[in-house]
C-alpha cells in the first residue's frame, strides 16, 4: 500500500515539476502572446471576388477636381483656376456628364471671381445644388503699403459675407440666404461639409466641432453640438436617404470614431453605430452599392451594413496597385463599378481609377510575396505599387499586422507579438519591415537571410557602392540581416559665437555652455528623459563595453550626465506659448537647434534659424571625439529565412533601394544609402535653373530675386503671440553640400534599435534621483546592478 | 510459496470478504472489460496529461538540442553548456536556492508550530485559523500592492524605520530584498501548511499519545518520538508543496518588480521568461530541463529521508 502511494506521490511531484518546466510563459503583461489572431494572420481566405483596376489620366484642366459628387448621371465638382495673368485663382463648380467612367460636356454651374469662393456643397437626389459661399471684401490694389493689407486680412474674416444658396437641376436660384449675422457670434466661422436630405433640409458642419441646420428654406433652425474635444470627419446621405456624420472623439484610449444617425427634428445626434471602419478617423462615405453605406479611407473601400452593425472589405488600395493616400473621391457605379480620382502631388497628375469586380480565378495569377509590417505606410506602399506594376512574375502584397482600427499601445505590442509568432512557427512573411522590431534578436535567431551574397551576386546593386557604415551597422553575427535605402543626419547647431568653430563636443562642454547661460533654455522641448535618451542613444559606448559585457553606470561620468539631465524639466513647460526658435536663438534665449537634415535643401533652412549668424554643427556631445553628428538608417527591410520565395523578396528589395522614388518623390525621405545615388540626388539639387518667359528673360518674384524652376516654396512659422517667421526655399549651393558632406564624414551610424528594455531600466530607475526620493550614488548603483544583470542574461 | 501460504491464511480469517470481492482471473474476460472501462475513466486525465505536460516537455526537450528553431540545426548539449556557463543562469540558479533553502524549511516549521499552538485549546482557536488562512483568499494583484504600500522606498516600513532614527532601506532594490519576498512568501503559504500539519495531528493515534504520556515522556520527548513519526509523511508533503511554491514566487517577484529585477531577486522563472520574450527558446527549454532534473532528484532524497523516517509507522 505504502508502495502504490509513494509512486503515486512521486507521480504527481513529477507532473507537477515538469508542468513547472513545459508551461508556456506569458508576455510581460500577462497575456497570451501566443494569440489566436497570429494564427489567423496566416489562414487567408481568398475571396471570391476581386476589384481590378483601370487607370486612365484626367486631362490637365481636370486636374484640380475637388469634392466630386455624383447625381444621377451628372458629376458636379469644384475646380480651382489659377490665373498667371493676375497671379490669383477663382473656383468654380462644374457638372460633368458622366459616362462609362469619363467626365464629359462640362458645364460651369457656378463661378466665383478673385474674392468670393464656395466653403462647401452638395447635390440631393433631386439635383437640387446646395453650396455655402464666402464673400470677401475686394482686396487693396496694388500700391496698398503692408499696413494696408495687414489691416485687410485681419478684418477679413468679421468684413465677409456667408451665403446659403440652392439652385435647382435646371439652374433657377431657389433661395440664397445670407446668414452673415449668425456667423458673428463665433470668432470665425467656416465649414466645410454640408448636406441636404429627402426635403431640402441642410446639415452644414462648423468650425469641425458642431452642424448647424438650416430648414426648407435656408434659415438656420437650430444647432447640434457634435464633438468637443475632437473633429467632425465625416457627413453624407445613407442609402435610406437619411443623413449621418462620423465623427472623431479622443479620449483616454486614443481617438474613437462615432458614426451618427443626424436628428433634424429633435436637432440632436440620432442613433449611434457600432463597428464603423475609421482607420484613425480618416475615412469618408456615401451611399453604398449593397449596402447602406460605402465609406474608403487610405487602406480601402468597405461597406457598411447599418441593420448588422458590420462593416465588410470591399477592397484594398494595393491590391489594385492604388495609392491610397492619393485617393480624393470615390465614386460608386450604378453598374456595380467603383470610381475612384487620385491626385498625385508630386506628379502633378491626376488619375481616374475604375475598378471592375471580377471573380478572383479570372485574374492573371501571379506568385505572391508577402511583406510583413507592422503598419502599412506610404513609402513602402508607394514603393510596392512601382513593384507590382513593373512586374509580371510576383506580386507583393502586405500584412499590416496593427488592426487599422486600434491603435492603441495593447494593439502595438499585439501586433508585434503576432509578427513574431508568425515568424516562429515557420509562418512568417517572405519580407520583413524591420523599423518596430528587434532586429539584434531576430538576427541572432537566425529569422534574417544574409543579404550579402544576393548583394555579391546582384547585377544592379554593387556592394562598394554602399556607405560602408551603413552596412556594417547592418552586419549581426556576420550577416547582412537588412539594406536601408536611405538615412538621415541628425546633430544640433549652436552660434559659432558659443561654441566656437570646430564640430564635436563633450558632455562638459555642453554643460559649461549651459552654465554660462544660465537663463537660457539649452534645447528647446528638452525634458529629463529626453536629455537621457540623446545622450545614451549617441555616447552608448561611454557606458557599455559591448566586448567585455560590461557596463559602467556607476561611473563618475553617468553620475554627472544624471546630475546634467536634472537640470531639465520633468515635463515640457508648454503653458508659456510656442516661442519661435529663430527668435529665441536671435538673442540667446535659447542655445542650441536640432537639426535633421534629409535633404540638401534643409542645411539652408537650418542656417536661416541663425539670422544670418555664423552657425556651426556642434553635434550631440559624446566622449568618442566624433563630429556628433548622427547617421540613421530610415527603412529597414529584411528577407525571412524560411521564405520560399527569397529571389523574388531581395528582387523587391533591389527595387526599393534603387527606387527612383527617392531621387524625386514627395515622399523620398533622405539621402540614398548608395554613394552613386548620393552623388546623383546631390547633382540633382545643384542643377538649378532660373525659370524665363517666353523672350528668354528671368522671372523675378516680388522681391526682385530670380524665381527657379522646381525650387520654391516654403513655410510659416506662428507663435503664441502672433509673430511670424517665413522661410523660403532656396537653390541648393555647393557650400550646403560642403555642410552635409562634412557632416557625413564623421558621422556615427546608430543603430536606431536602441534597447528598449535597458532604456526602460534606467529611465525607471533615473525618475528616483529626478523626483530627489534616492541620492545619486544610489541611483547608479541600482541601474548598474539592474543593467549588468540585463547584459549578462543576453551574453 | 511462502506468499501463497500467507493468503490462504488471511483467507481463512476472512472467508466472506474473499467471496464477495473476489477479484477477475488475469486475461479473463471480465478482468479485460474492468481493465477497458478503467482506461475509458483515466483517459480525459491521461489526454490532459499528455496534451498539456508531457508533449510540451517533449517539445522542450527537442528545442533544447537545436541552435533555434528557424535553421533547426542539431548541437547536442551545446545550448546546455551555454546556460550553464550564463552568469545571469547562475545568478538565477543561486537566488532560487537561497530563497528555497530559506523559505521552504520556515514554512515548514512555522506553520508546523502554528499547528502544534493551535492543536492546544487556546482561546479564539478558530479565529487564529482563519486570519492565518486569510492571505490565501487575496489575489496576487492586491498582495502586491500591499507590499509596495509597505516596501516602498517611501512606504510605511521605511518610515516606522525612520522614526527611531535609522536610514531608509530600499527594499526592494537592496541586499534585503530577499528578506521581504520571504516574508511574503511566508505570509502567504504558512495558513495553508498549517491546516494541513492540523489534520496530521488530530490523526496521531490518541492511545499512542496517552502510552507516552503514561511512560513518564515529556512534551518535547513526545513530539520527537512519537507525533514526528506520524508526521513524517505530512512533513514530507508540505516540503514538496511549499518547494514547489518557492518556485512560483516569481510571480510576485515580477509584479513587484518586472523583468530585471535587482540581482538578489533574480530567479530561475525570470531568466526563463526573460528568455521567452526574446524568443531564446533554446536557453529556454535548456533552463527548464536543468531545473526539472533539480527538482527530481530534491524530491527523491525527499522521499528517501521520509522512507526512513517514517517507516515504522506506515500502514
Amino acid at each position: 500500500m505504502f508502495q502504490k502511494k509513494k509512486w503515486f506521490v512521486t507521480g504527481m511531484a513529477l507532473a507537477l515539476s515538469l508542468g513547472l518546466a513545459a508551461c508556456t510563459p506569458k508576455g510581460a503583461d500577462g497575456s497570451d502572446v501566443d494569440s489566436k489572431s497570429g494564427k489567423a494572420a496566416v489562414e487567408e481566405i481568398v475571396p471570391e471576388f476581386t476589384y481590378v483596376a483601370k487607370f486612365s489620366s484626367l486631362s490637365e484642366d481636370m486636374g484640380n477636381l475637388e469634392n466630386v459628387v455624383i447625381c444621377g448621371e451628372y458629376a458636379y465638382a469644384m475646380k480651382y483656376d489659377y490665373n498667371n495673368e493676375t497671379n490669383s485663382d477663382s473656383s468654380s463648380i462644374v457638372k460633368y456628364k458622366f459616362n462609362n467612367g469619363k467626365f464629359e460636356n462640362p458645364e460651369k454651374v457656378l463661378g466665383f471671381g478673385n474674392n468670393g469662393y464656395a466653403l462647401s456643397y452638395c447635390v440631393d437626389e433631386a439635383g437640387n445644388l446646395y453650396y455655402v459661399s464666402r464673400i470677401s471684401p475686394e482686396a487693396p490694389g496694388e500700391g496698398a503699403t503692408e499696413e494696408q493689407m495687414n489691416a485687410y486680412y485681419e478684418s477679413l474674416d468679421q468684413n465677409s459675407k456667408y451665403h446659403l444658396v440652392k439652385i435647382d437641376a435646371q439652374g433657377n436660384q431657389i433661395y440664397d440666404v445670407d446668414f452673415t449675422n449668425e456667423t458673428k457670434k463665433n470668432d470665425y466661422f467656416y465649414t466645410n461639409q454640408i448636406v441636404a436630405d429627402e426635403k431640402g433640409r441642410v446639415f452644414a458642419s462648423v468650425g469641425g466641432e458642431s452642424i448647424w441646420t438650416f430648414d426648407e428654406n435656408g434659415n438656420k433652425s437650430g444647432e447640434i453640438s457634435v464633438s468637443q474635444n475632437g473633429y467632425i470627419n465625416s457627413m453624407g446621405i445613407g442609402k435610406d436617404q437619411k443623413c449621418y456624420v462620423s465623427y472623431v472623439q479622443y479620449g483616454g484610449e486614443g481617438a474613437t470614431t462615432t458614426f451618427t444617425e443626424l436628428d433634424y427634428d429633435g436637432k440632436k445626434l440620432g442613433k449611434s453605430y457600432a463597428n464603423y471602419p475609421s482607420n484613425r478617423g480618416s475615412s469618408a462615405f456615401t451611399k453604398g452599392i449593397e449596402s447602406d453605406i460605402l465609406c474608403y479611407d487610405g487602406i480601402g473601400v468597405y461597406e457598411y451594413s447599418m441593420e448588422k452593425e458590420e462593416a465588410q472589405k470591399l477592397l484594398s488600395w494595393l491590391d489594385c496597385d492604388v495609392n491610397g493616400d492619393q485617393v480624393t473621391a470615390v465614386i460608386p457605379s450604378g453598374d456595380g463599378k467603383i470610381y475612384a480620382i487620385t491626385r498625385d502631388w508630386n506628379a502633378n497628375e491626376s488619375n481616374l481609377i475604375e475598378l471592375s469586380k471580377m471573380k478572383t480565378e479570372d485574374v492573371i495569377k501571379r506568385e505572391t510575396v508577402k511583406v510583413g509590417t507592422i503598419y502599412q505606410n506610404n513609402s513602402l506602399n508607394s514603393k510596392i505599387i512601382e513593384f507590382n506594376k513593373n512586374n509580371d512574375e510576383y506580386r507583393i502584397t502586405v500584412k499590416a499586422y496593427m488592426d487599422e482600427n486600434d491603435w492603441s499601445e495593447k494593439s502595438y505590442q499585439d501586433a508585434i507579438a503576432n509578427l513574431t509568432n508568425d515568424i516562429l512557427s515557420g509562418n512568417g512573411p517572405d519580407i520583413l519591415d524591420l523599423s518596430n522590431l528587434d532586429v539584434n534578436n531576430l538576427a541572432k535567431k537566425g529569422v534574417l537571410e544574409d543579404l550579402m551574397p544576393y548583394l555579391e551576386k546582384s547585377t544592379r546593386l554593387n556592394k562598394n557602392d554602399f556607405f560602408e557604415r551603413i552596412l556594417d551597422v547592418a552586419t549581426i553575427n556576420g550577416s547582412l540581416v537588412y539594406l536601408p535605402s536611405t538615412f538621415t543626419l541628425s546633430t544640433l547647431a549652436a552660434k559659432t559665437s558659443l561654441v566656437g568653430d570646430k564640430m564635436g563636443w563633450t558632455l562638459e562642454d555642453m554643460m559649461k555652455l549651459q552654465e554660462a547661460y544660465p537663463k537660457a533654455e539649452l534645447l528647446q522641448g528638452a525634458t529629463k528623459d529626453l536629455i537621457m535618451q540623446m545622450m545614451l542613444m549617441l555616447d552608448k559606448e561611454a557606458f557599455i563595453d559591448a566586448e567585455k559585457n560590461e557596463c559602467h553606470f556607476d561611473s563618475q561620468q553617468f553620475k554627472n550626465l544624471l546630475k546634467f539631465a536634472n537640470k531639465f524639466p520633468k515635463e515640457y513647460d508648454y503653458s508659456n506659448g510656442y516661442q519661435l526658435p529663430p527668435l529665441l536663438l536671435k538673442d540667446n534665449r535659447l542655445l542650441l537647434s536640432n537639426a535633421d537634415i534629409y535633404s540638401f535643401e534643409e542645411v539652408q533652412s537650418t542656417l536661416a534659424y541663425f539670422s544670418g549668424e555664423q552657425v556651426t554643427f556642434i553635434g550631440y556631445p559624446n566622449s568618442k571625439g566624433g563630429n556628433g553628428c548622427i547617421m540613421m538608417p530610415n527603412e529597414q527591410y529584411g528577407i525571412n529565412a524560411k521564405s520560399s520565395h527569397k529571389d523574388a523578396a531581395w528582387a523587391f528589395l533591389e527595387d526599393v533601394i534603387d527606387s527612383e522614388t527617392d531621387d524625386n518623390g514627395y515622399f523620398g525621405f533622405g539621402f540614398s544609402t548608395m554613394k552613386s545615388r548620393y552623388e546623383k540626388q546631390k547633382a540633382k539639387a545643384l542643377d538649378v535653373k532660373p525659370m524665363t518667359d517666353e523672350n528668354g528673360e528671368v522671372i523675378t518674384d516680388e522681391n526682385g530675386n530670380p524665381v527657379y524652376e522646381g525650387v520654391g516654396g516654403g513655410y510659416t512659422m506662428v507663435g503664441e503671440n502672433g509673430e511670424e517667421w517665413n522661410y523660403v526655399y532656396k537653390p541648393v549651393t555647393e557650400e550646403d553640400c560642403a555642410i552635409v558632406e562634412k557632416l557625413l564624414a564623421g558621422a556615427t551610424v546608430v543603430d536606431v534599435n536602441m534597447d528598449e528594455e535597458l532604456g526602460k531600466i534606467i529611465t525607471e530607475e533615473a525618475q528616483a534621483y529626478f523626483d530627489g526620493a534616492k541620492s545619486l550614488d544610489d541611483v547608479a548603483n541600482v541601474i548598474q546592478n539592474r543593467a549588468n544583470l540585463y547584459l549578462k542574461e543576453n551574453n | 510459496m511462502d506468499k501463497k501460504v500467507k493468503l490462504s491464511k488471511a483467507n481463512t480469517n476472512s472467508e466472506e470478504t474473499v467471496k464477495k470481492v473476489k477479484p477477475p482471473k488475469r486475461n479473463s474476460k471480465r478482468f479485460r472489460k474492468l481493465k477497458f472501462k478503467s482506461g475509458l475513466f483515466i483517459a480525459p486525465s491521461f489526454l490532459g496529461v499528455m496534451a498539456f505536460f508531457l508533449i510540451p516537455f517533449c517539445v522542450i526537450i527537442y528545442y533544447s538540442v537545436l541552435d533555434n528553431p528557424i535553421s533547426a540545426n542539431y548541437v547536442g548539449f551545446e545550448n546546455f553548456k551555454n546556460v550553464a556557463k550564463n552568469e545571469a543562469f547562475m545568478t538565477a540558479v543561486k537566488n532560487t536556492a537561497t530563497f528555497s533553502a530559506i523559505a521552504v524549511p520556515l514554512a515548514v516549521v512555522l506553520s508546523l508550530i502554528l499547528a502544534m499552538v493551535l492543536d492546544l485549546n487556546i482561546p479564539f482557536r478558530s479565529q487564529f485559523r482563519t486570519f492565518f488562512l486569510s492571505p490565501m483568499m487575496v489575489p496576487v494583484a492586491s498582495i502586491v500592492l500591499i507590499w509596495q504600500v509597505l516596501f516602498h522606498n517611501n512606504g510605511a516600513v521605511n518610515d516606522v524605520i525612520m522614526k527611531f532614527g535609522a536610514d531608509r532601506i530600499d527594499w526592494f532594490k537592496s541586499d534585503q530584498a530577499i528578506i521581504v519576498i520571504v516574508i511574503l512568501f511566508l505570509w502567504k503559504n504558512l495558513g495553508y501548511n498549517m491546516i494541513l500539519f492540523m489534520a496530521a495531528l488530530a490523526s496521531i493515534p490518541k492511545d499512542i499519545l496517552e502510552v507516552a504520556r503514561l511512560e513518564s515522556a515529556n512534551p518535547i520527548q513526545t513530539f520527537f518520538y512519537v507525533k514526528t513519526r506520524y508526521l513524517s509523511s505530512t512533513v514530507l508533503f508540505v516540503t514538496i508543496m511549499s518547494l514547489i511554491s518557492s518556485f512560483k514566487i516569481f510571480r510576485e517577484i515580477y509584479l513587484l518588480t518586472t523583468d530585471y529585477p535587482y540581482p538578489t531577486l533574480y530567479m530561475l522563472q525570470h531568466y526563463m521568461n526573460n528568455k521567452f520574450k526574446k524568443l531564446d527558446y533554446q536557453a529556454l527549454s535548456a533552463g527548464a530541463i536543468m531545473m526539472s532534473i533539480v527538482m527530481i532528484l530534491i524530491i527523491g532524497l525527499l522521499f528517501i529521508v521520509e522512507e526512513r523516517f517514517g517507516k515504522d509507522v506506515e500502514g
